[in-house]
Order: C-alpha cells, then structure tokens, then sequence
C-alpha cells in the first residue's frame, strides 16, 4: 500500500489508489453478502444441477423451489410477522410514551423510576434466560404467542425509554408550553407534536427491534414448541436440516435454499422502506447510543 | 448524568408542584404502570427467583428441595462446563480482536477515507442488506459449507490445498474454529454504523491539518481516529465482547457443542441442563455464573479503555 494519500502523489496515482478502496469495500460487502448471492444461486437448482456443479447458477432456474419452500414456511412467517409486529408497535409506544413522562413531567421519584428502568440493560440477559422460561411455564403461557412477546417487549421498550427519553428531552419545551396553554392533554403532546418529530428516531429504533426479535432462535424454540405455532427461525431449521443426509453431505439445497431466502423477505422490505432512515439515524447521531 | 445536571438547573423554569408531592404525582406514575408493571414482572422478578432457585434442587417436575451451595460447587466438577469455559474465552478473544475491532474498523475507515461523498452514502446504505437474512438462515448455509462437500473444502481444493480440507464441524481439531470463522469477513452492520458516526464528529479543520502536515493515512488512523473515536470503539468492543459471551445460537446450530465438548459454551451447557436435563437449579446457577462473569468484563473493558483523554 501507499505510504501517503498526501498532497505529493501524483493525480493518477490517486486516482489509483480511489479504485483500490472502491474494490477493497466492493469485496468485503460481496464477502459479507455472500450467503445471500450463493443462496440465490443454488435456490434454483434440482438435484442433478446441485450434484452436478454447486455453487455456480445454472440454467434452467427451477422456481418451483420457492414455491415448495413457501408452502412449507408460510404460516410460521405468519406466526413470525404476527409476533414481531405486535412486539415492535408496543415496545415502541411503550418506550416512547414513557420516555416523553420521563423527559417532559415532573414528579416526585422521577429520577429513581427512571434508573430503576435504565438500570435493567446492565442485567446481563443469561442471568433471566432460565427463571423466565420456568416463569412463563408457571403462568401457563408456553405455546401462545405471548410466550414471545411478552419477555420481547420486556426486553426492547428498557432500550426504548432510554433512546425516547434522551431524544425527546431535546425538544423544545416552549411548543409544549403553548399546547399546555391551548389546553392539550398530556396524552395529546406526547400524540401530536412529541412523536412526530422523533420519527427517524423511531424508525431506527423499530428496525433495530424488528431485526433483533425477528432473529432470535433460542427462546423461541424453547417457549414455543407446538409444531403449529413454532417460530419461522424454528421452523427454517427444521426445514433447511432436511436437506442435508445423516452422514454429513449435503443432498439437495435448492428448497433449503430458497427457504432461507423467503425468510429474509420480510426484513429485506423492511430494509428497503425505513433502511435509509436506519443508516441516517445511526450516523447522523441522532440516536444518542 | 450531565442531562441530569442540566436539568436540575433549568428546573426552575416548569418546576410544578409535582415534584414535591407524592399525592400529585399520582397521575403521572398511572402513566407509567403499564411499564412499571412489566418490567416488575418480567424483569425484575425473574432474575430475583433465579437466585433462589440456584439454591435448590429440581426433581423432573414440580418438586424441589433446598441444597445450599450444591449447585455452585457441581460447577467446579462438571468437565463439559469446564471446557466451555475455555472455549469462550477463546471465542471472546477472537470476537473482539476481529468482529469487534478489525472488521469493521477497516469497513469504516475505508468508506470514511473515499472522496466521493456519495458513494460513501451508496456503500452505508447496501451495509443495511447485511441484516437482511435470520442469523438461523445464515449460520445453517455456513454449516453446509462446512460439510465435507461444501463450500470451503472447494475452494481449498480449488486453489490447491487439498491436504487443509476438513469436515469442520465434525472434527474435534476445527469445530472451535469453524464456530468463529462462521460469518467472514465479521462486519456487523451497526458496529460499521457506529464506529462510521464516531469518524464523522471529528472535525474537519483537524484532518485538514493532518493532511497539510503530509500524515500518512495510517498516521492518521493511529494518531487522529482512534484516540478520538474511543467512545464509539469501547462501545462496539462491549457488544462484540457481550454478545459473545452469552450467545450459542452457532454451537447450538453448528456444531452442537461437539465432538467431544470442543465447542461448547457455557451457555449452551446452561439451555442443555434446563432443556435436556431437567436440572433448573443448576441451570440457574450457570447463568448467574455467566451473568457475573460478563459483568467483569464489562467493568473491564471500561477500565482499561478511558473515554476521557
């Protein structure tokens, strides 16, 4: 490499060392992608195609394999969205509607209540993992959806109390005066001027709570066994390990393939709406982390 | 903290008569039962009878008797939890060293370094897609290419080093390293995002000196954006070194913490002795073990990296 990218180099050799970066990030994101390119690559083979040659994509392209694929996961994806859904939409209005009490009212114990919520997201989750589960057991919910949601939006509104709250403490707190003045209600401040302009914070934060539940295997295949109600992150396992034989080689992948890549579709159209706003908010600091 | 602060001394603009009452605050702390009652009995209270069922044995089902330490000290004796053990400092250690630092610091420089804004922007904004695919998805297609058949061995075979192939998940040798190899190049997403924020705070009037100064741009890196995106990289650090310790969703999928126990965590001994063993109490324990050893490390981690310079 270049000792120096200073002003002494010489136009074209910057202009070399610019198509070097260029590559070097091309090749790592390829590299990083590269479970979805090989995916989509062999999705589409049979099993004479996949013995044939594995990685490269080959022609015809079998969609039939989406299709089996589809049938097979459809009601754990929407199992999957039903929870997910219901989990982001209440942990952030939870997070936010708390966060606005904590950043705009003032009360007695305001600062205690607070940190008394903050201070979970320094309980290491291992420390729960087990009594939760017995606890869910206890009150008779394993094999309902709640079993899911409920230790989820435990877990994410804590993230969202602190990121609403740092956030909306910086907005100005003569608009709420004058609503105040105009006779609006707390819930209205919080519904109508709060919210709204802490939308891109909000978006970083649903995606970042969409992707977190929507990836999470290990609870879910413990607090939902029914082979009915099973989480898609369940399910997938079950169906991709078809495909691979008892003696550890790999018969066909195509429909194990093909299901790995449905079930990024949800997120994939999540990415494509609010990623932008995601990488903003990330970046732009608004999210104070 | 300093938003307490400033809050103390702006207070007595819209101080109301609230704050010295408990009776009128009444309405307020009904605005945050829904939350207060969640969080007292799903987080608080589960962990709270976790310390208390460490002390007890379970038998299968419903009964279960006081045993004192017993729990603690089987840990001392139990030979796969051990190994576990060891394992995940290994995996710790590379997790921080690659996925936590390398990785993604190299990513972020090299978008941070392009001239072109818009491209820098373009490249932000195709790391999104890295989320995409379910963590499940992504670790069972690794497993494939771990196989004997898969992936890997042909590419090895391919650029003439046959002789390296393995079955990588099978093999005592290589399940550990299979485990942290999954997932290369190792840039997560938010850790590029993160660390990308911290370079775009430095101002600008510093990197132009540098730069007139004639620093190399690995001078630069060393002696400009790492002292001054420390917040950002202890961060990142933290969750790499977290989330390592207490995940085990790749042994759980890859390897099943075999053969032999070379790839277990403790984590996973902790979900195999309440799901397979029936052993709560024990379970239990091992989580509080986890649970304090991440505390250690945290505290670490923030000791031996100041943010302040």
């Amino acid at each position: 490499m270049a000792a120096s990218i200073g002003e002494t180099a010489s136009p074209h050799y910057k202009i070399g060392i610019e198509w070097l970066k260029h590559l070097t990030i091309i090749i790592l994101l390829a590299l990083s992608l590269l479970t979805i390119i090989v995916a989509i690559f062999v999705a589409g083979k049979d099993v004479f195609q996949y013995q044939n040659n594995q990685y490269n994509l080959a022609f015809p392209y079998h969609w039939e394999n989406y299709q089996d694929a589809f049938k097979y996961l459809f009601p754990f994806v929407w199992n999957s969205v039903l929870a997910v859904a219901t989990t982001t939409l209440l942990s952030l209005l939870l997070g936010s509607w708390c966060g606005f009490v904590f950043a705009r009212m003032r009360f007695k114990f305001r600062s205690p209540l607070y940190y008394l919520i903050i201070a979970l997201l320094m309980i290491p989750s291992p420390l729960s993992f087990v009594p939760q589960y017995l606890w869910i057991k206890q009150l008779g919910m394993i094999n309902t959806p709640l079993a899911v949601i409920i230790p989820w939006t435990a877990f994410w509104q804590v993230l969202g109390v602190l990121w609403m709250r740092t956030t909306l403490e910086d907005q100005e707190e003569a608009m709420f005066e004058a609503a105040r003045i105009d006779g609006a209600s707390v819930w209205k401040q919080f519904w109508y001027i709060s919210l709204p302009l802490a939308r891109p914070v909000l978006f970083t934060l649903g995606v970042w709570i969409i992707s977190g539940s929507w990836n999470d295997y290990v609870w879910p295949s413990i607090a939902i066994t029914e082979p009915s109600k099973i989480m898609l992150s369940v399910a997938l396992r079950g169906y991709m390990n078809q495909a691979t034989t008892a003696a550890g080689m790999s018969g066909n992948l195509g429909p194990s393939y093909a299901g790995a890549l449905i079930a990024s579709l949800p997120l994939f159209v999540v990415v494509l709406f609010v990623g932008k706003q995601f990488v903003e908010g990330l970046v732009s600091g608004s999210v104070k982390l | 903290m300093s938003y307490e602060v400033k809050n103390d001394l702006t207070a007595g603009k819209y101080r109301t008569q609230a704050e010295k009452s408990f009776t009128r605050s009444i309405p307020y702390y009904l605005m945050l039962l829904p939350t207060l009652i969640i969080v007292f009995l799903f987080s608080y209270y589960p962990p709270l009878s976790g310390l208390w069922y460490s002390f007890r044995e379970w038998q299968m089902g419903e009964h279960s008797t006081f045993v004192g330490l017993a729990n603690y000290l089987r840990m001392f004796r139990d030979e796969n939890l051990i190994k576990a053990w060891f394992n995940v400092a290994y995996l710790t250690i590379a997790n921080i060293l690659f996925k936590g630092l390398l990785g993604p610091l190299i990513l972020a420089e090299l978008i941070f370094f392009l001239k072109s804004k818009k491209w820098a922007g373009f490249y932000r904004n195709v790391l999104v897609f890295l989320m995409v695919m379910p963590t499940v998805a992504a670790l069972l297609i690794w497993r494939n290419w771990f196989l004997w058949d898969g992936l890997l061995n042909n590419i090895l075979k391919s650029i003439g080093l046959p002789n390296l192939a393995h079955t990588w998940i099978a093999e005592p040798g290589t399940s550990l390293f299979a485990l942290f190899l999954a997932g290369f190049p190792w840039v997560s997403t938010i850790a590029v995002l993160t660390l990308t924020s911290g370079l775009m705070t430095i101002p600008g009037e510093l990197m132009e000196s540098a730069r007139l100064d004639g620093a190399s741009w690995w001078r630069q890196i060393i002696n400009l954006h790492l002292p001054l995106i420390r917040g950002p990289i202890k961060l990142t650090l933290v969750m790499t070194a977290l989330f390592g310790l207490q995940d085990f969703m790749g042994p759980m999928l890859l390897t099943r913490g075999g053969p032999f126990s070379t790839s277990t965590l403790p984590g996973l001994e902790m979900f195999n002795q309440l799901v397979v063993y029936m052993n709560s109490g024990y379970a239990c324990a091992i989580g509080i073990t986890i649970a304090f050893v991440i505390m250690v490390v945290t505290i670490l981690i923030n000791k031996l990296l100041p943010t302040d310079v």
